[in-house]
């Protein structure tokens, strides 16, 4: 186990590496300079030239790679120029939204997904799993972006301004304007009306990718001869199903946790657009926008770093679980 | 000498040839679900094609006077801020978005199955140099790349399109590179090497047609990936002209006046395309890999 588990972070380490010279190389092959957004027309070129010493932009190419390789490697990311802070500061600020946001609808999302899909399996064919199927499939295939926008025009705009619903949800931030007045409790409450209409939105679109992978495993691991064997035996059919047919189907779905996670930030950078969620998508979106390239570097590879640790943790979780995979 | 009728033993069967699989393909027309997919992915490329005969308006024609009007006989999807005709958007909307996504989808499989099949087939370093760019690909999230590079390069068709194949053709190298793997330790593949038939025609004849039914399905599948990727790029601004997801752009700006119709119909025409390539992609995987049924 510790091998298999050392072997895997040493391949990290590599891929991490390629990942960062591929992003500096397209950073470096985007038009225009840098310098150019922090000099107003009327300055010399002396102020010009001054001001590109001082970022280091004078260099060769090689030698700024290295050093922002260097420099990244201890955990300074640069200066953001949009934000007016150091990108590690901007990343920190933002990540934890994400994680909020991403975290609480992965959670939800699996929950949700592999419930719906033990049902269609255990109904096969019938017109639960029929109706299900039409569900999951229409929500499978929505946009997150239009399902949020759906979203805020019935449950935010409409229900505020056209029906006068009694409960209506925030549409944007994740935090009201008071925030800061505000009790322990109040704040609590406000966080989660504010996180419910993102959360659905991505719980909704992900769940339904959850639930179609969920059945067809289950279904797979339903037709095994030790399946057969334990109905043979007189077990109980809940019992084969929860004791039996579920760990094994359920196995594989650790492994799509980890495929899962960059559809879930690209999710996240989404939906974090549309309900102007402050967090890392939308702040990777705004550094796009602003021509940010520190920021869009750092960000990437914050993003890099996540998926490639998410798929690792994956990997050890079902190195955990199935023997198989350690000995093999 | 066909081998199937060479050996009998199963293992030593090659699988079907391409003409079984079609002759398999026909029991689609057994799946309900996928005949109404199809029907639906023929119905948008026909939209597609005839847009300029079938568009009431011009899509580009702005007329002030007439803007943000709701749906009407005049105007069946109603009008965007500068009152040009939803409708005629969103059918030359369904050219390009569609567009970009069957050609980055061919793309993608042409690239992913070059570099798959030859390093399945090879093995060595061939293998390890296709796999180590397939985990760089993969590592980093697709989104974020392509944000990325479309705002450095400027949104265009052809970026977008190459953009697309760039980052999708990990996956049909990953499986077309599995069944490769297992089918080259097939019989069939030895009685080719022993009648001295050279590795290309072996790669090319016996072991990429026999390994393109899970590329085939996934490709199906990607389509509608694809079109919701390609709007989503362009609903953040990085997109080109008439496409769905700049149509849904105008619309999210537009959403607090109560102009309903600029958000709704655009994304009706993503789902409604995305639900029939997933129908058939779904519809395929089952004609290709038939299930048995089977109750707990």
């Amino acid at each position: 186990m510790r091998r298999y588990l050392l072997g895997r972070l040493l391949l990290a380490v590599p891929l991490l590496l390629a990942l960062a010279t591929l992003l500096f190389m397209l950073v470096e092959l985007a038009p225009g300079d840098p310098a150019d957004l922090l000099i107003s027309p009327g300055m010399t070129n002396e102020v010009r030239e001054q001001v590109r010493t001082n970022l280091g932009l004078d260099e060769p190419a090689p030698v700024r790679y290295l050093r922002w390789i260097a420099a990244a490697a201890t955990g300074d990311l640069g200066f953001s120029h949009s934000r007016g802070v150091s990108v590690r500061v901007a990343l920190a600020q933002s990540l934890p939204n994400t994680l909020l946001l991403t975290g609480v609808s992965l959670v939800l999302a699996f929950a949700l997904g592999v419930g719906v899909g033990i049902v269609q399996a255990v109904r096969q064919s019938s017109w639960i799993d029929s109706v299900l199927n039409l569900f999951v499939l229409t929500f499978y295939s929505l946009p997150s972006f239009w399902l949020g926008v759906i979203l805020i025009l019935v449950f935010s705009y409409g229900a505020q301004s056209v029906w006068e619903w009694p409960i209506h949800f925030p549409a944007s931030g994740a935090t009201s304007v008071g925030y800061d007045l505000m009790g322990p409790g109040e704040r609590i409450v406000d966080r989660v009306r504010h996180l419910i209409l993102p959360v659905g939105t991505l719980v909704l679109v992900m769940g339904a990718g959850v639930a179609r992978y969920a059945r067809s495993a289950l279904l797979e691991v339903i037709r095994e001869d030790y399946v057969r064997a334990a109905r043979a035996r007189g077990l109980g059919r809940a019992r084969v199903l929860f004791r039996h047919a579920l760990p094994n189907a359920l196995l594989p779905l650790i492994t799509v946790f980890g495929l899962y996670l960059p559809v879930l930030f690209s999710g996240a950078v989404f939906v974090e657009t549309v309900f102007a969620w402050p967090g890392m998508g939308r702040l990777m979106v705004d550094a796009v926008a602003s021509r940010d390239f520190p920021l869009v570097l750092g960000g990437s590879l914050v993003f890099a770093v996540l998926v490639v640790v998410g798929n690792l943790v994956a990997d050890l979780l079902y190195a955990w679980a199935d023997p198989r995979v350690r000995y093999g | 000498m066909d081998s199937r009728t060479a050996v009998s033993s199963d293992r030593s069967k090659a699988p079907p040839l391409l003409a079984g699989r079609v002759a398999r393909w026909s029991s689609l027309g057994g799946n309900r679900m996928a005949r109404l997919g199809l029907m639906g992915v023929g119905v948008a490329a026909g939209l597609a094609l005839l847009a300029p005969m079938l568009a009431p308006h011009d899509p580009m024609q702005t007329d002030l006077t007439r803007n943000l009007l709701a749906p009407s006989w005049d105007h069946l999807l109603g009008t965007d801020q500068l009152g040009r005709d939803v409708l005629s958007r969103l059918l030359h909307g369904a050219r390009v978005s569609l567009g970009i996504a069957l050609l980055s989808g061919t793309l993608s499989v042409v690239i992913g199955v070059a570099l798959g099949a030859l390093g399945g087939y090879l093995g060595g370093w061939v293998d390890s140099v296709v796999m180590r760019m397939v985990d760089v690909v993969l590592a980093v999230p697709r989104l974020v790349l392509l944000v990325t590079v479309i705002a450095i390069v400027q949104p265009s068709v052809t970026a977008i399109v190459l953009l697309l194949a760039f980052t999708q053709w990990p996956a049909p190298a990953r499986l077309i590179r599995a069944e490769i793997l297992s089918l080259k330790e097939r019989d069939f593949v030895e009685a080719a090497r022993a009648l001295g038939y050279s590795r290309t025609r072996i790669l090319l004849r016996h072991l990429v047609p026999n390994a393109l039914s899970p590329v085939l399905v996934a490709a199906t599948l990607g389509v509608s990936h694809t079109v919701i990727l390609e709007s989503g790029l362009a609903f953040l601004g990085l997109g080109v002209p008439l496409s769905w997801g700049t149509l849904l752009l105008s619309g999210q700006a537009n959403l607090l006046t109560g102009a309903w119709w600029l958000s709704v119909f655009p994304g009706v025409a993503i789902a409604l395309v995305a639900i029939a390539f997933n129908l058939v992609g779904d519809g395929l995987r089952d004609a290709l890999d038939p299930r048995q049924e089977v109750r707990l």
